[in-house]
């Protein structure tokens, strides 16, 4: 990440891109920083169009306390040069980062569990336990529609994940051991299976907790900046799904639901406001074909087109030769965007 | 100083017409943006460092109104005078 490069470079760069002399090129270079420098002495203020600013600003002197020896003593006032990138850059520069917005935040959304490094640790456990990536889970789980949508919980699921009003995610800590007990006093004979669900039931619950503490995914310090990285996490009921179909052993498979559904029951009357998700369209052919830009993600290209950034999965979907990896999308690739259209729905929307 | 009077500055300087010179530092500046964006740190021998940095994501409280937001992740990029450089502005 931070590779350094020389004013030498800069010469170089200069002399490759216009053509000229490496010798002027030098010349130049250096003329523009001492005449920043220079000007900064006669005026105090620098003003260069695409670059940014640079100002002198005086620091008065104040009091302050010696930390070691507890004596008043005076930090003597100093100019500080300061610098502000013009807007253009400064965007640029925020590019892989701009399809953010500042959201609000609901009563009752508790951070402090945040940042800790031990749930951060429990977290990548779960991720390394669940096993197809974030991206395939979504291509699955929109292949195989009927199964995700024939279940209520799992869209129960995906709407408590986008809503950013989900209660505290300390009170669903009890569902999960309980369901468990419950399903080991039940039978002995399939110990083994109850390892399996409750394997499931802590991914499923580490990452709707993870999308509820955040409120926005938080993957972003993954993402470089120069290669293509989707990196949001993946959405949860794409994981219960796709989960819940990799350990098909029967019993396993019906376990787990049971467990999910006390789970998620508790979430979901919060959930009632949730615009697109990525099971309820079908796609209906390609509307249009798009080459991504250096620095651009599948979110952006998704807002563009659909307006939300929730859709990115359907293009991976149409897309399956170009796309191996939606974490790592090769620049300037040519998309086929798809036409979407509603898919009827067998169940209620998820407002009851 | 504006950017008019600083391209002026440089012209005579260089020895090269306005509009060259204008055009030079347009080039080397977007030159220097795409290192940046590409996440690598600029280095100016006896003025200062250019570089990018990350600023996490924050909760900020309106205190008006007590509304929370949450403010997302961004990329600033950041300037640090060299000591070279903040030395000849203390004297």
């Amino acid at each position: 990440m931070d590779e350094k490069i020389s004013l030498q470079d800069i010469i170089r760069l200069l002399a490759e891109k216009k053509g000229m002399d490496g010798a002027k090129a030098e010349t130049f270079v250096k003329a523009f920083f001492s005449v920043i420098e220079d000007a900064l002495k006669v005026d105090g203020v620098v003003k260069i169009k695409g670059f940014g600013t640079f100002k002198l600003v005086g620091i008065d002197s104040r009091e302050s306390v010696d930390v070691n020896t507890g004596q008043r003593i005076t930090i003597k006032g100093h100019t500080k040069i300061t610098f502000a990138p013009d807007a253009r850059l400064r965007d640029e520069v925020n590019k892989p980062f701009s399809h953010f917005e500042a959201v609000a935040l609901k009563e009752g959304v508790c951070f402090e569990d945040l940042p800790s490094p031990v749930t951060a640790s429990r977290k990548e456990e779960a991720g390394a336990d669940a096993p197809p990536l974030p991206g395939d889970d979504a291509a699955d789980a929109a292949t195989v529609p009927e199964e995700t949508l024939s279940r209520p919980e799992g869209d129960g699921g995906k709407a408590a994940a986008f809503s950013p009003s989900v209660e505290e995610p300390a009170p669903k800590e009890n569902p999960l051991p309980e369901g468990k007990k419950r399903k080991i006093r039940k039978g002995g004979w399939y110990g083994a299976a109850a390892a399996a669900v409750l394997a499931v039931a802590i991914a499923v619950f580490l990452s709707i907790r993870h999308e509820a503490t955040t409120g926005i995914p938080m993957a972003t310090d993954r993402m470089p900046v120069a290669s293509l990285a989707e990196s949001r996490p993946a959405h949860p009921a794409k994981d219960t799904a796709t989960l819940r179909e990799g350990g098909k052993g029967p019993a396993e498979t019906a376990v787990a639901i049971d467990t999910t559904r006390t789970l998620i029951t508790g979430v979901r009357k919060n959930a009632a406001t949730v615009i697109a998700d990525s099971t309820s369209y079908v796609i209906v052919g390609t509307m249009a074909t798009y080459r991504l830009k250096p620095g651009e993600t599948l979110t952006m290209v998704s807002k563009r087109f659909y307006e939300t950034k929730d859709l990115w999965p359907y293009l991976v979907m149409h897309n399956r030769d170009r796309i191996r990896n939606p974490h790592q999308v090769p620049q300037g690739i040519l998309l086929r965007i798809p036409a979407l259209r509603d898919k009827p729905q067998r169940d209620a929307p998820m407002n009851h | 100083m504006n950017n008019k009077e600083f391209v002026t500055e440089l012209s005579k300087r260089v020895g090269c017409s306005q509009s060259e010179t204008a055009q030079l530092a347009d080039a080397m500046v977007s030159a220097i943006g795409q290192q940046l964006e590409e996440g690598k740190m600029v280095l100016v021998q006896g003025f200062g460092s250019f570089r990018v940095k990350k600023k996490m994501e924050r909760i900020v409280v309106n205190p008006v109104t007590q509304q929370r937001l949450l403010i997302p992740p961004k990329l600033v990029l950041t300037y640090k005078p060299s000591n070279v450089l903040k030395e000849k502005f203390n004297k």
